[in-house]
């Protein structure tokens, strides 16, 4: 136990410094390569390459101030107000195990941005899904339309009270032409960041590589109508690791049609109303009957 | 347990909606149907709707983070859900509480001195006319509570068509035992033979009504809890979300509330109260008792619709 907190606290040492010595020569650099291509704003997550060191975690903790529990255990954590990106460890199906970094995805469609009924939430101009916490109800409508948990109300007041908090793509950095704290520290460049074509590409090329080299690959959040902007290179079944499905991730107005007419909803729900309407219309014309029956013969 | 985004507050925000709606749907048939021959129907369908959408906009600024920005929840219509439930509470609280100028409650003093300047209830056209904006704008009020949750994907336990007659039945059933609690509660006041006889003809009329509705209920709720946990696909695709979400509720953590307090309380109980009122209740020997086992049979029906409110809230969130 001894021997695991003090290599926490050696790795959560270690996220600090990275962040606090960034050469700014080389972030000077990245600035003019990144902010000249960046139309969607983009994050891969490659989990073949990932060795659950937790730097992102910390980086992210860091970056946005977010409370540090005492002696934390990033991989079994859940995504909270306090915490916007963790590392699970996700044992699929048949068994096996597979690291799965969690996080708002930045959906290119996004369920929570419809369903926001004071139009908190938007996209900014590289495809970033933010919260005006100026807007914001904390209604928690949000919370439960995202399909990955990632959003949830700051009931602490970790952030901002009572409004809806997540990953923010480190927005402020990438205006600056950084990259997201998480992607910085990664030391196994398990996390790249870039315009997002080109991300999907080289999501696409790894699982090519792989599935040469005999490995099973898949990518996961590169639709172009659904998909993210954090796309995840994984070595399972996207929802053998308890990804959402696709259906899962309609946003909440295709939804309604839907539900509505495609799955015979307003059908069952007219139907209800009418056969309704026929009882009542059906009850009155016995009363009158009854009431007509009633009246004396002269 | 897991840290759920939508708990209490909001499982009263649905029930109190759908029992408002549902008590001004009744309200508006009766006076559709029978005139002011159930005059007491009428009236506290009107009070129960009013107070009832008004606690259903309290519960929901309760549960958020900043009630006081309550002014732009109308900023995303018709796209977010819960611009249009705001939408439609605005619009039926006031329609109901100037149709509550039609039957204002008596008994207060200053209802007296006022009721002179009611001069718009002189007009039958009018009062059919609010009649006719209030039934569709409360059958929007009882929809809304489940398409608020229906149209969340992300949550595939509550996206179901089931879920719209799951509520909208429940919203209904707990209207009319709503007023038929404050009728049974009027029993006991009301001086003379006729008048409490007037009062068990209520009684009855409502105790019929929601033996018919209890069983929608009943067989909506099975068919929607058994549905998602089997994947039949008349209900909903196949989904192991759903399917765990439906097993919290038969074998879960929540299969207590579900069996005991939904089931159990909520429906079977109603249901044989109501069949046995309407069997024997309105006999000699019986009669005195149906206001009692009215009132009894209605706060089950009203504590099961909350906790079946609070159970389908609740496991559609514990599993993602």
């Amino acid at each position: 136990m001894t021997e695991l907190a003090s290599r926490r606290s050696f790795l959560k040492a270690c996220s600090l410094t990275t962040l606090m010595l960034l050469p700014p020569p080389l972030s000077f650099q990245s600035k003019v390569d990144i902010k000249q291509n960046l139309k969607q704003a983009s994050i891969l997550y490659d989990a073949t390459k990932c060795k659950v060191c937790g730097l992102c975690f910390f980086a992210c903790k860091t970056k946005n101030k977010l409370p540090i529990d005492e002696n934390p255990v990033w991989t079994g954590q859940k995504l909270s107000e306090r915490t916007w990106v963790t590392i699970n460890i996700v044992r699929s199906g048949d068994g096996l195990t597979s690291y799965l970094r969690r996080s708002c995805m930045h959906c290119l469609d996004p369920p929570c941005l419809p369903v926001c009924p004071v139009k908190a939430i938007y996209k900014d101009d590289y495809g970033i899904v933010l919260t005006d916490y100026n807007k914001c109800f904390g209604c928690g409508y949000c919370v439960v339309a995202c399909p990955y948990g990632a959003r949830h109300i700051d009931k602490e007041g970790v952030v901002y009270r009572g409004v809806s908090v997540k990953c923010t793509m480190c927005e402020d950095r990438v205006k600056q032409g950084l990259k997201p704290a998480c992607v910085t520290v990664c030391p196994f460049n398990a996390l790249e960041f870039g315009e997002r074509n080109e991300i999907v590409k080289k999501a696409r090329d790894r699982v090519k590589h792989l599935e040469s080299n005999g490995v099973k690959g898949y990518v996961f959040g590169d639709e172009d109508d659904i998909g993210n902007s954090v796309v995840y290179v994984l070595p399972e079944e996207p929802e053998e690791l308890g990804l959402p499905t696709r259906e899962m991730r309609i946003p909440p107005p295709v939804a309604l049609q839907e539900l509505l007419v495609q799955r015979g909803g307003l059908a069952i729900f007219g139907a209800a109303a009418l056969a309704f309407l026929s009882f009542v219309l059906w009850r009155r014309e016995m009363i009158l009957r009854a009431k007509i029956k009633e009246i004396p013969k002269t | 347990m897991e840290v759920i985004a939508w708990g209490w507050e909001i499982a009263l925000a649905l029930f109190f909606g759908g029992l408002g709606g549902g008590a001004f749907i009744i309200a508006v048939i009766t006076s559709i149907i029978s005139g002011d021959k159930y005059k007491e129907i009428i009236k506290f369908g009107n009070y129960v709707g009013v107070v009832g959408a008004i606690l259903c906009i309290l519960f929901f600024a309760l549960d958020a983070g900043h009630p006081e920005r309550a002014a732009f929840l109308y900023s995303n219509l018709p796209t977010s859900m819960i611009s249009v439930g705001s939408t439609i509470l605005s619009i039926i609280i006031p329609l109901g509480i100037v149709y509550v100028s039609y039957h204002p409650p008596e008994a207060l003093p200053l209802v007296q001195t006022i009721k002179k300047w009611f001069f718009w209830t002189k007009s039958f056209m009018l009062r059919r006319f609010i009649e006719a904006v209030l039934f569709f704008v409360a059958c929007g009020l009882v929809g809304y509570t489940s398409f608020v949750l229906g149209v969340v994907w992300a949550k595939p336990f509550w996206h179901t068509p089931l879920l719209v007659i799951v509520f909208f039945s429940s919203g209904i059933s707990t209207g009319l035992m709503a007023i038929g609690l404050l009728s049974s509660f009027l029993y006991p006041v009301v001086q003379g033979e006729h008048p409490k006889k007037v009062i068990v003809e209520v009684l009855h009329r409502l105790d019929v009504a929601d033996a018919y509705m209890v069983v929608i209920e009943l067989g909506a709720i099975v068919s929607y809890v058994f549905g998602m946990y089997y994947g039949i696909p008349i209900v909903a695709p196949k989904n192991p979300i759903a399917a765990a979400s439906a097993a919290t509720l038969l074998y879960g953590e929540l299969s207590l509330i579900f069996w005991i307090l939904v089931i159990v309380i909520g429906i079977l109980t109603p249901l044989i109260g109501c069949i046995l009122l309407a069997w024997k209740g309105r006999t000699a020997r019986f009669i005195k008792w149906y206001p009692v086992v009215m009132a009894i049979i209605a706060i089950c029906a009203l504590v099961g619709g909350v906790f079946m409110r609070y159970s389908i809230v609740v496991a559609g969130q514990l599993i993602h």
